[in-house]
This record gives structure tokens, sequence and C-alpha cells, in this order.
């Protein structure tokens, strides 16, 4: 009862409220607690011996850091078995990435939506000619030659605001520029992902120079054989009006009659400039492609020019060829090329009719869109499974003698080139229909139509 | 006999080529300007007396090719000299197998065309019993 006076007192003399720890006279330790009772003008006192809950507090305490230690540990599994393999999967993902990415000989470069260059490897500087330092954050039309840089802009602003780009998932033919000013065509293959809301763009840019100059070789060396196959047209062609002047300066040269004579020479100088006009327009035709600029291209002078010049390889005039061409707009393109595809599907339906048989080539303006040229012919046709093979390389039905069985697959390279497409349809034993769409630029079209 | 030769050719100036070319060989000459022609021609034209056909290939109508397939079918002794431009080794040889006697390629100088004509002449008149 002493005891429970002091701490009274004690807590008094402190005038503290709430709990408070302290000694007994004796040496007992209580944990005391006092409140005010404010509206009975005295307070509340509790008091509690220390020793007698101690044991309790210990087993709590015990309890509490076990379980602290449990959680501490499971929290350092969980991290040490899941996060950290998928951090280092993370990481190793990332190093793979890279060495793939500097690897490549192709350029890897990524932009964000404003065009700002943010990723750069090994290859885009091999392409370019930019060390990784010196390009980042800036602009991809850097890269882009200044008559495409409006083209981009238009492009980036329409992806910026509708997320989406019409060369995404596709691989387009385009032209870069490297850090020395060079211009060079490449082929570009664009994908593009959104993080956090912003979409950026990975280009994978190859450099097609090489491969370019190949493909001209080809169109070049087929477009020879192609000229080659008609030597005979073309030897008929000079023949005749050569051996007119053979027998006129044999006439000339057994004739007493100088006016007679003086007839001859007039009609010799005939039959010369006939044959230089025939070589004229024969080395016009079989110019090598130098020029890289592209022309506007009259589709339907192309078309009667490989008529003339397949009609000359006739050896009668059962096979007729009909022309129906409406008038239709230029197209961009080199004319020798455009020359080839045509030169190349004339006379393969030519060829396919043997000795006799129609051909009509019908050219039309397709809702001012596109020129549409169908070429058919009433000869064998081609079977279905060949018609699946027309196109590959080396394929062909012909003899030994006859052809490389490049044509067709330089004809599609060619209108692949002008955004073009080339189709066929055939029944074998009644002819094919071969269908050339070469699309029109805006203005023209707006023009003719 | 006057030895008589047939020239089928579409161009008229081929045709004056080889008349002058052969003038001093003495030969009648009767012309055709395509297959169609001469095959009409040769039909009404005694064949016995005809010596030589000079045909060329590339013609309207009926070209070379038929004509002289005609020719050697129905008036297989008559020898036919192909007179043509196309200089195709392939074509030559069709047409030597087929039975022609001579494939002479555009231009032929007139001493060759005169020695050829004339060996034709010659030949046909072995084979048909005729003297010369």
């Amino acid at each position: 009862m002493r005891e429970r006076t002091r701490i009274f007192f004690l807590i008094l003399i402190m005038a503290a409220v709430g709990v408070i720890g302290g000694g007994g006279t004796v040496g007992v330790l209580y944990l005391v607690a006092f409140d005010p009772l404010t509206a009975m003008n005295s307070g509340a006192v509790v008091k509690i011996d220390i020793a007698e809950i101690r044991t309790q507090f210990m087993l709590a305490a015990v309890i509490v850091s076990a379980l602290a230690v449990v959680v501490n540990v499971a929290g350092w599994i969980l991290i040490l078995r899941v996060t950290a393999p998928i951090i280092r999967r993370l990481q190793k993902s990332e190093k793979r990435f890279n060495a793939v990415a500097d690897a490549a000989t192709d350029a890897i470069i990524a932009a964000g939506s404003s065009g700002e260059i943010v990723s750069w490897n090994k290859g885009a500087s091999l392409v370019f000619g930019y060390a990784e330092e010196e390009i980042l954050g800036s602009p991809l039309t850097r890269l882009i030659p200044d008559r495409f840089k409006e083209a981009h802009e238009t492009a980036m602003k329409r992806a910026r605001e509708t997320g989406k780009t019409s060369l995404v998932g596709k691989t387009v033919e385009l032209a870069g520029i490297r850090k020395d000013g060079s211009e060079f065509p490449l082929e570009l293959s664009l994908g593009s992902w959104t993080v956090g809301g912003e979409t950026f763009f990975t280009g994978i840019v190859r450099d097609i120079t090489g491969r370019k100059r190949i493909e001209a070789q080809l169109i070049q060396a087929e477009k020879m054989a192609a000229i080659g196959t008609m030597t005979a047209g073309i030897g008929h062609e000079i023949n005749n009006p050569l051996y007119a002047i053979l027998g006129l300066a044999e006439a000339v040269r057994d004739e007493n009659n100088i006016s007679e004579s003086r007839e001859h020479g007039r009609e010799i100088i005939k039959y010369s400039r006939q044959i230089s006009a025939i070589v004229k327009n024969l080395s016009g035709y079989v110019q090598p492609a130098e020029k890289h600029d592209l022309e506007t291209v009259d589709v339907n002078k192309i078309i009667a020019e490989a008529v003339a010049m397949i009609r000359r390889t006739l050896l009668n005039d059962h096979i007729e060829i009909r022309e129906d061409l409406a008038p239709l707009p230029g197209i961009p393109a080199k004319p020798e090329e455009i020359q080839q595809v045509f030169f190349n599907v004339i006379r393969n339906g030519i060829q396919a009719m043997e000795d006799k048989g129609v051909m009509e080539i019908a050219g039309r303006l397709e809702e001012g869109r596109c020129i549409s040229i169908r070429i058919s012919d009433t000869g064998k046709g081609i079977s279905a499974k060949n018609l699946e093979k027309i196109f590959d390389p080396f394929f062909t039905t012909k003899g030994p003698d006859e052809g490389e069985g490049l044509g067709l697959y330089v004809v599609q390279k060619i209108i692949n080139k002008y955004s073009g497409t080339i189709a066929f349809e055939s029944r074998e034993g009644k002819g094919t229909v071969c269908t050339i769409k070469f699309p029109v630029e805006g203005k023209l079209t707006e023009e003719n139509s | 006999m006057k030895h008589k030769i047939m020239i089928v050719d579409d161009e008229e100036e081929i045709r004056r080529t080889i008349k002058r070319q052969l003038k001093d060989t003495g030969y009648e000459i009767i012309e055709a300007s395509n297959g169609e022609e001469a095959i009409r021609l040769i039909g009404v034209e005694n064949v016995l007396i005809l010596d030589a056909i000079i045909c060329d290939i590339r013609m309207p109508k009926i070209n070379g090719v038929e004509a002289i397939a005609h020719f050697r079918k129905e008036y297989p002794s008559i020898p036919v000299i192909v007179l043509t431009g196309f200089p195709d080794v392939s074509l030559a040889a069709k047409f030597i197998k087929d039975g022609a006697f001579e494939y002479l390629v555009k231009p032929v100088e007139k001493e060759k065309l005169v020695e050829v004509v004339a060996k034709a002449v010659k030949q046909h008149h072995l084979f048909s019993g005729g003297g010369a």
C-alpha cells in the first residue's frame, strides 16, 4: 500500500500524462499511466509491475524478431531466385541484341517519333560514315537526300498524328546520303514499337549499291541476249538493201553507158541511206542504260517500237498483231527498261504462237491512277505448274540456244522497281494474257484523266 | 532450148537485182511476188521446162517456207535455191535437210549466183533426163 502511495505521488510530482516507467523504493520496476479527469477535478493512475509482464513482452519480442528475420530471408530469396534471373536475362538479352546489332553489316537505326536518332549500330557507321556519338540525337533527315526530305517529314507527321506509317512492315528501296555527301541506293525495312505512349521506329538499312550494279548488268546482258535472238531479223532488214547495192555496183562495173551508171549510183546512195537509217534505229534501241535520271516515258511509243522490232523476225504474215492503245499518260522511268519489259513480253507471246495466231495489245488508263497494258496471244499457253515458275531466274521451257530463262525475271525486277505489277493468266492450248500495270504520278493522271 | 528460171521475192528491187545478175546467162526469167503467186504460176507454166526456182523466205500471204515445201512435194525434180536476207544457220540447215538445192544469204555476188543457178540447171537436166 505504501508502494502504491509512492507511485501516486511520483506521478503527481512529474505531472506526466501517459505511460512512464520507474522504480519503486524497494527496486521493483513499474509502468505507470496517468490520465487527468478534468470533469471530476482529479486524475486516474494505473500501475503495473513490470516483472509481472516481462515474460510475455520477451516472448512477443522474440516472435516479432523471428518473423522479421523470416520475412527478410524470404525477401532475399525472392530477389535472388526470381528477380535476379530476370535482370540477368534482360542484361543477357541486351548484350545479345547489341552483339547482333553490332555484328550486322546492315545499319540498324532507331528513332523517336519526332525523328531524332536514339540508337545507332556499327553497321550504321559503316553504311553512313557517322560514328555513334556524332549522330545520336540528330534528326533522321541528316541521312536523307534533299529531294526526299519533304516526303519524309510528311510521313513522320502522319505517323505522329495517326500512329501509322505506310512503310512499317514493308521493305522499300530508297536513297540515303553518307557523311561525305555521296548518295547511295538503299533498302529499308521499317518496324515500330511504343513505350509509355511514345512511338519509336527501327529501320534496317542495307546499302544495295553493289546489288543495283549487278542488277543493271543483268538487265543489260539479258537485253543484249534478246537483241541477239533478233539478229536474223535485223540481218534480213539490212541484207536486202545491201543486196540491191551490190547488184547495182556490179552493174556499174559492167556498164559502159555513163548515164546508166549515174542512175545506178543514185540508187546505190538511196539504199545506203536506207541501211544507215536501220542501223541508227537499231543502235538507239540497244543503247546501254548509262543515264540515271528518270524520264517521262510514252508507253505507247515503246510498244509500237517493240512491235516493229519483233515484226522483223516474222517469216510470214500469219501472225497478226493488233494494237488498241488509248492515249496514256507518261510514266516516270528509264525508257530502255520499259522497252525491255514490252519487248520481252511481246516476243514471248509471238514465240508461243509459233506459225500463226493473233496478238492483241490493249492499253487503258484505269481510274486515272495507273496504266494497264493487256497483251494476249493465241499461242500454246503455259501449264499451271510452269505458271508458278515463270518469274524464277533460269527457268525456261525454250531450247538451250533460245535464251537463259532470265527474260521474265528481269521484266519483273524492272516492273517492281517502278511499283508496277505483272500478272499472267493462261490456258494450255488456248493462249496467254499478260497484264502489266504502272502507277501514274498524280500530276500526270489529273492532266490526262 | 532456153532455160527458164522463176524468181520469187516480194521486193521488186531484189527481183530486178537477180535479173540483172543473171542477164548474161540468157535464162528466161519469170517472176512472182509471193509464195501464193509462185504456186499459181508454176501450175500454169510448163513444169518440164522450168529449170530452177530462186525463192525468198519472208513474204506476205504464203511465205518461202510453205511455198518451198509445196514445190518439193509437187515438183521434186525442180531445184530450189533459197535466197534470203536471214543469216540463220539453223534455218539454212532445215532447208537443206528438206531438199533445197542451196541456201544463199543476201547479198550474193553475181558470179556466185550465176554459178549456183548453172549447177541447179545442170542437176535438173540430169535428173529429168533433158538435154541442156
